[in-house]
């Protein structure tokens, strides 16, 4: 997938949006290199999001389950799946906020970074290669912690 | 009857009475006020400084962050604003309750600014800073480390508790 944005001259970046275990995130389509339909028919298969953030079993909503497969640096892509692939849009740099700074140390070291108002609610802005930074390839490829 | 009489002890405590009222009122006068803000958690009352509280808001949706520690509930959207909530029962020993039945204040102090989860809000009232008592109560665990003092209310002894103190512990 490609940002047609420029965040550099201020304009907007294309943003994909997904929900895991009722949370709403959204990623820089730049980092998502394809999304599929989920099958989960087995316990074999790539990892939940909220298993490869370290936060444990949540409740799944396996309605719709999305796999996406992420870019990443100077390695193979790896594989994540979220519950519900929403849509993807072009978001104003300006209306991007940091988190505040009781919350940023643990977000960003679960790989979230800002945050969106859309539609009134919160969005969650995630960033797969600081997660994976942070977690390490190999454990995110394992399934996190 | 008793004719009035300079000399009647009635007169003279009344007198007494009433310039002890006098010196009250001059000391009064001079003696600070400060504002507090008086709430509940659990089943106890407690208070902030009024100054250390920029506002108090209804009952609002708390939008979870995942992988955050157990005192903070996640964020909060202000007119705009993206604010952190700390659950204060945390650190006073309570048990967690549903954070939507909760109000928040919104504490600022210096660098520090976020949201408290308060079960409610009991009163908002200016005390003579003299009426501020060094804390007596065996608070234990975190929570003595975040007492200011203790002031005499309606609803009996409330623990002052210090928006710094709580700032400071979280390591900020």
């Amino acid at each position: 997938m490609r940002s047609r944005g420029n965040a550099r001259d201020g304009s907007f970046v294309n943003l994909l949006f997904f929900s895991a275990c009722g949370v709403r995130f959204a990623v820089d389509a730049d980092q998502v290199a394809g999304t599929a339909a989920f099958e989960e028919e087995s316990e074999e298969g790539p990892p939940r999001l909220f298993t490869v953030m370290g936060c444990g079993d949540q409740s799944v909503d396996k309605r719709g389950a999305t796999m996406l497969t992420i870019k990443s640096n100077n390695l193979e892509p790896f594989r994540l799946v979220v519950d519900v692939l929403e849509d993807m849009a072009g978001i104003s740099v300006g209306d991007i906020r940091s988190l505040p700074p009781l919350i940023e140390p643990f977000a960003l070291q679960r790989g979230m970074w800002g945050v969106i108002v859309r539609d009134g609610k919160l969005v969650l802005l995630m960033d797969f290669q600081r997660l994976m930074k942070n977690k390490g390839p190999e454990r995110v490829r394992d399934g996190g912690d | 009857m008793t004719a009035p009489d300079d000399g009647l002890k009635s007169e003279l405590l009344l007198d007494e009475i009433k310039r002890r009222d006098r010196m009250g009122d001059v000391v009064d006068a001079e003696d600070e006020l400060v504002k507090v803000v008086i709430f509940t958690s659990g089943d106890a009352g407690y208070a902030f400084y009024g100054a250390d509280i920029k506002e108090i808001l209804p009952a609002c949706v708390i939008s979870w962050v995942p992988g955050l520690p157990e005192y903070l509930p996640g964020l909060i959207n202000v007119r705009g604003d993206i604010e952190s909530v700390i659950d204060i029962r945390h650190f006073l020993g309570f048990e967690r309750i549903d954070p939507e039945k909760c109000l928040v204040i919104m504490a600022v102090r210096g660098d520090f600014r976020s949201g408290i989860l308060v079960d409610s809000i009991e009163d908002v009232m200016d005390i003579p800073k003299s009426a501020i008592k060094p804390p007596l109560t065996t608070l234990g665990g975190v929570a003595r480390g975040l007492v200011a003092g203790e002031i005499e209310h309606a609803r009996g002894v409330i623990t002052l508790l210090d928006v710094e103190k709580l700032a400071a512990g979280l390591n900020l």
